[in-house]
């Protein structure tokens, strides 16, 4: 497609951007141009993703996508002849099973950690983390590196005062008798980057340099309370372009043919949520749901993490979901009574057939309901990741502790992600953001996260997000604005109430509200238990004053009043008194709490909860 | 998506063993079915580290050249790894184990023993782990969870503090139960023969790893599975949508592949197992049956290593139905032949599905290796079966495929097939749809 460097003119005053993600089965390609004055996305593209055989060049699918917006846009973007237009290339990619990165480390929640979270960052998919202290013997360890077919590996160990680098080089003995092969090309060496002590760095160049392409970089950990990731992301990258690229099918064209470096998919994700958090000074939680994984984005106090739950997913990993919420924990999303029995084969039967989709209301219960708990345990994992680094300790107790000593002070670390405190919840993935009615997902979003206090919520309409992302590096406000006007759907503000809850409370009066918009107030009262839906227009700026009960917190404190303006989005605005932290509900009791809250924020109607209620199996779809 | 049940072919399959071995066959052989092909030698346990270079008082660079032993060789126990001289007297290190020389360290100086594991033997472990760290709780300090696999020397949980104490695994098993601060741990069967699992010619040496078989066989792939190989006779023991009694157990299923009809209750799996049954196959299974006869469920979208004695096939899937009779009919066909059976399922890109495989004795002139058969296109006139409610497991044929996406009763806009049943016209998600064409 691109017979010369950089067909796409660089200069950074384009009037069109035209960017692609290369996803692992679809290639989305879109365009963004000054439309009326501003700009914003005006078409997009899809096609299959070419990585794999019988094509084995991802620029027969980016080629495709792109001619289908040439030919809804009727503009000339490529072709041997060339551009008609003043066009930007951007591209990012998660095709191939994105990034695999295996980690290694001496300590598992202090070096291992950092190396994890700085591979997640890159935008990495973990194949394993190794760590001295993991339960694992030197065989298990041989074994796992004999297995792996990684990108590379990241290789950290010790604090920068650490003079004991034995389990280090005993690891490169392992890579060393392992020889892990890299998953694409040959005849070039496995890259590896160390990132451990600076003692350890001349014995890892000396043990390895044979047989891997070695990258030493500063300490990931030079100090047990501090972190230097950047540097280990910012190597990940380097070596993702001019390595893994490289030897990935056709992706050498797709290189020169862009205006900026490709970035992994998530990276990009990342750059996009950062720019917002930072520009609007908020914590941000994102999610994105597939078939097999679930990542968990956050922007805390403008710092970007990430987490892949690689087992939690709607299809491919539908089972799992289950037996790792269990049953009880999906049925309490059901708005209507079902045998443990048929619910768990109606789950495995989505895992036995996986690219099905529901064709009853009955059946898309069921999926939301997995979702939720797919969503649920994502962000338990994220939390449990996410964590402040262990608290300097005095030159005594720096002198008197080991470094085996100051992993245990795992204890003491507290979890970063403070539901108060995220402003902003973007939920992605075909369940959120193709959920039949924009309630939906909200309802999910509120259900799977729990959000205490203000939360507004979106959802990415079309996965833009790696798009923007890549964008934001050129031109950020461009990124920024297309991202708020195209990207989000803003399903709408949301005000949760919290505090310790039992069930002999529920019906007790809970907060009073009152909203005020131009035209109208609206007061009322609700009792633990309720959701309330106000109907207020989309964009309309509000006055919200919530008074919780004196054992009630809605952010503020116990008992203390919220007021805040706030923006409606597509619902309105959302007032969950539902609470959070209960001690034990019954399972009936939860059971009604849903259905309640679907039909009050409109996700469903009684009608379709009562025919959901009977079950899948009528014939009400038939076409006679 | 469909299970395909396929007529005579032309079959691969590469088979390996789990760590290096011999292969006893070489290419242009004729193998069975339960013919071994390759052997292990031993199934290496643990690693030792023998730090040779403080034993020996040299600098580690120094150890390859003080080194008697290459890698890989068998040491036994107090034999000499490394001989040097100090002051003018002979020193040597010797191993503390017999095993194998694992890996040898450029710069710490120590040579790794691999301790072979001793096969077939071990017993049903419980470790009284609170009692032997001392502890009222083991919140924090387990290192295995139920189902781990634990190889000797493996830590089972660790004390926290500066010099911790570590209980380890005396076994290579796996943990089935953590209860009352006890771990119980269960030895696992691994298996030194590796099987042709075909009847037919080897095609490929794979060196120290096995062999590449190709036989003329028929395939019948069911959606879901547990237990890895088996194989035995197979037995059409009920009717596609009969279900059995444990009246129909008997000890003329053991070794046997037997087709147990619609479905199975967990007493008549458990019943099956112990008269030594090699497999069952079966339409349907609701999960709880199955996780209960398991014990234990790992990643239900990747089976195979499952520790049972006896394969299970699905044909159909969790929620109740009964065997499709296309799939039937064929194991009809071949009752009373060998069936060589594999519950793997791996239920992502690339999936693998379970398979019931029966080999011919000769093949027609001129067999070539068949085509992977690839899912195509639906078109009009395909005739199909819905997978899905409302209408799951009816059977039609595509009249038209709008090519805009229609919102459906979910409120969902999808690419859908217009279907003509025997009964109606109706509109279904292209997505809940298989082709029977290929599936039979």
């Amino acid at each position: 497609m691109v017979s010369s460097a950089n067909r796409w003119s660089v200069s950074y005053s384009m009037q069109k951007y035209l960017i692609v993600d290369v996803g692992s089965t679809t290639t989305k390609a879109l365009l963004i141009e000054q439309n009326n004055g501003g700009w914003g996305l005006t078409f997009r593209g899809e096609a299959a993703t070419t990585v794999e055989a019988p094509y084995e060049d991802v620029m027969v699918g980016v080629r495709r996508a792109i001619n289908n917006i040439e030919r809804l846009s009727g503009l000339r973007l490529l072709g041997d002849a060339g551009s008609d237009e003043d066009v930007c290339f951007l591209a990012t990619s998660s095709a191939g099973g994105g990034l695999q990165v295996l980690v290694c480390g001496l300590s598992r929640y202090v070096t291992a950690e950092s190396a994890e979270k700085a591979a997640l960052g890159a935008g990495a998919i973990l194949m394993d983390v190794i760590a001295a202290d993991d339960g694992r013997n030197l065989l298990s360890h041989l074994e796992a590196l004999r297995q792996a077919r990684p990108d590379m590996v990241l290789l950290a160990g010790g604090i920068d005062t650490a003079t004991n680098v034995d389990f280090m080089v005993e690891f490169c003995d392992l890579l060393n008798s392992a020889k892990p092969r890299p998953r694409f090309g040959t005849g070039y060496s496995l890259p590896i980057i160390y990132a451990g002590c600076p003692n350890g760095a001349p014995l890892a160049e000396d043990t390895l340099s044979d047989e891997f392409a070695l990258h030493v970089i500063p300490n990931i950990r030079p100090e047990l309370d501090i972190e230097n990731l950047k540097p280990a992301r910012e190597a990940i990258h380097e070596l993702f372009l001019s390595h893994v690229m490289a030897q990935a099918p056709g992706y050498a064209s797709l290189k020169e043919a862009t205006t900026a470096p490709i970035l992994p998919t998530p990276v990009a994700v990342g750059k996009i949520m950062t720019q917002l958090a930072q520009r609007d000074g908020i914590d941000i939680l994102g999610a994105d749901i597939g078939g097999a994984t679930t990542d968990i984005f956050s922007v805390i106090d403008g710092n970007f993490n990430r987490t892949v739950s690689a087992n939690l997913g709607m299809s491919y990993s539908a089972g799992n979901v289950l037996v790792s919420a269990g049953i009880g924990k999906i049925m309490r999303w059901l708005p209507f009574p079902m045998s443990e029995q048929e619910l768990a084969d109606e789950i495995l039967d989505k895992l036995v057939y996986p690219t099905t989709v529901p064709a009853t209301i009955h059946d898309l219960l069921i999926e939301q309901a997995l979702a939720r708990e797919a969503l649920r345990l994502s962000a338990i994992h994220h939390t449990s990741l996410i964590k402040t680094l262990p608290k300097e300790r005095s030159l005594l107790q720096k002198a008197l502790s080991s470094q085996i000593s100051n992993v245990n002070t795992r204890g003491e670390r507290q979890q970063m992600l403070d539901m108060r405190r995220v402003e902003l919840l973007i939920g992605s993935g075909g369940v959120l953001s193709h959920a039949p009615r924009r309630a939906q997902a909200a309802a999910m979003l509120l259900d799977a996260f729990q959000p205490k206090g203000y939360t507004y919520l979106a959802v990415d309409s079309i996965f833009m997000m790696p798009h923007l992302g890549v964008l934001s590096e050129l031109k950020p406000d461009i990124a920024l604005h297309v991202l708020e006007q195209d990207c989000f759907i803003p399903l709408g503000p949301s005000f949760s109430l919290f505090g310790n809850s039992r069930q002999e409370q529920l019906g007790q009066p809970a907060l009073t509200y009152s909203i005020s918009s131009m035209d109208k107030t609206l007061y009322g009262t609700m009792s633990l238990g309720e959701a309330s839906l106000l109907p207020i227009a989309s964009g309309e700026n509000c006055r919200v004053r919530l008074e919780p009960a004196a054992s009630f917190d809605l952010g503020a404190g116990l008992g203390r009043t919220v007021e805040r303006e706030a923006t409606a989005g597509l619902l309105g605005i959302v007032i969950d008194a539902r609470g959070r932290d209960w001690a034990d509900l019954d399972l009936t009791v939860e059971q009604g709490l849903t259905a309640h809250t679907l039909r009050t924020l409109g996700a469903y109607t009684d009608e379709e909860l009562q025919q959901a209620a009977l079950g899948g199996e009528s014939l009400e779809t038939a076409d006679h | 998506m469909g299970v395909k049940v396929l007529r005579p072919q032309i079959i691969e399959r590469v088979r390996l063993l789990p760590y290096h071995g011999h292969v006893d066959v070489e290419v242009g052989d004729v193998v069975t079915e339960a013919q071994s092909i390759a052997h292990l030698d031993y199934v290496p346990a643990t690693m030792q580290r023998v730090n040779v270079a403080k034993d020996l008082v040299i600098d580690p660079v120094e150890l390859r050249q003080k080194l008697l032993k290459q890698d890989g060789e068998f040491v036994k126990r107090g034999e000499t790894l490394a001989a040097s001289y100090l002051l003018g007297e002979r020193v040597c290190s010797v191993t503390p184990i017999d095993g194998y020389i694992g890996m040898v360290s450029r710069r710490l100086g120590q040579v790794y023993i691999r301790q072979p594991l001793p096969l077939g033997i071990g017993q049903r472990t419980e470790i009284d782990v609170s009692q032997e760290l001392g502890v009222t709780s083991l919140r924090g300090l387990l290192k295995v969870t139920e189902g781990t696999r634990v190889m000797p020397g493996q830590a089972i949980a660790a004390t926290i503090g500066v010099k911790p104490k570590v209980i380890t695994s005396p076994l290579f098993g796996q943990v089935t139960s953590i209860s009352g601060g006890k771990v119980t741990i269960e030895p696992l069967r691994v298996k030194t023969e590796l099987r042709a699992y075909l009847r037919g010619k080897v095609t490929e040496v794979l060196p120290r790893q096995g062999a590449v078989i190709k036989a003329y066989a028929h395939l019948v792939q069911g959606q879901y599975g547990v237990g890895g190989e088996s194989g035995g006779e197979l037995l059409v023991a009920a009717e596609p949508s009969e279900q059995l009694s444990l009246n129909h157990v008997s000890d003329t299923w053991r070794g046997k592949v037997v087709v147990a009809g619609q479905t199975a209750s967990l007493e008549l799996l458990q019943a099956a197992a112990s008269v030594g049954c090699s497999g069952l196959v079966v339409g349907h299974l609701h999960f709880e049956t199955l996780r209960s006869y398991l014990g234990e469920m790992g990643t239900p979208g990747l089976t195979g290593n499952e520790d049972t004695k006896m394969t299970l096939i699905l044909t159909e899937r969790f929620t109740p139905t009964s065997m499709r009779q296309a799939t039937w009919n064929r194991l009809r066909e071949l009752n009373g032949r060998y069936a060589s059976v594999n519950g793997t399922t791996h239920i992502r890109a690339g999936v693998v599905r379970p398979e019931i495989v029966v080999c011919e004795s000769t093949w027609p002139e001129g067999s070539q290796l068949a085509e992977e058969i690839s899912i195509t296109e639906l078109k009009v006139g395909d005739e199909v079966r819905i997978v899905r409610k409302p209408y799951r497991d009816h059977r039609g044929v595509v009249l038209e495929l709008p090519s805009e996406r229609q919102q459906i009763v979910t409120g969902s806009s999808v690419q859908v097939a217009v279907i003509a049943t025997a009964e109606q016209r109706i509109t279904v998600p292209v997505s809940n749809l298989v082709k029977v064409r290929e599936e039979v």
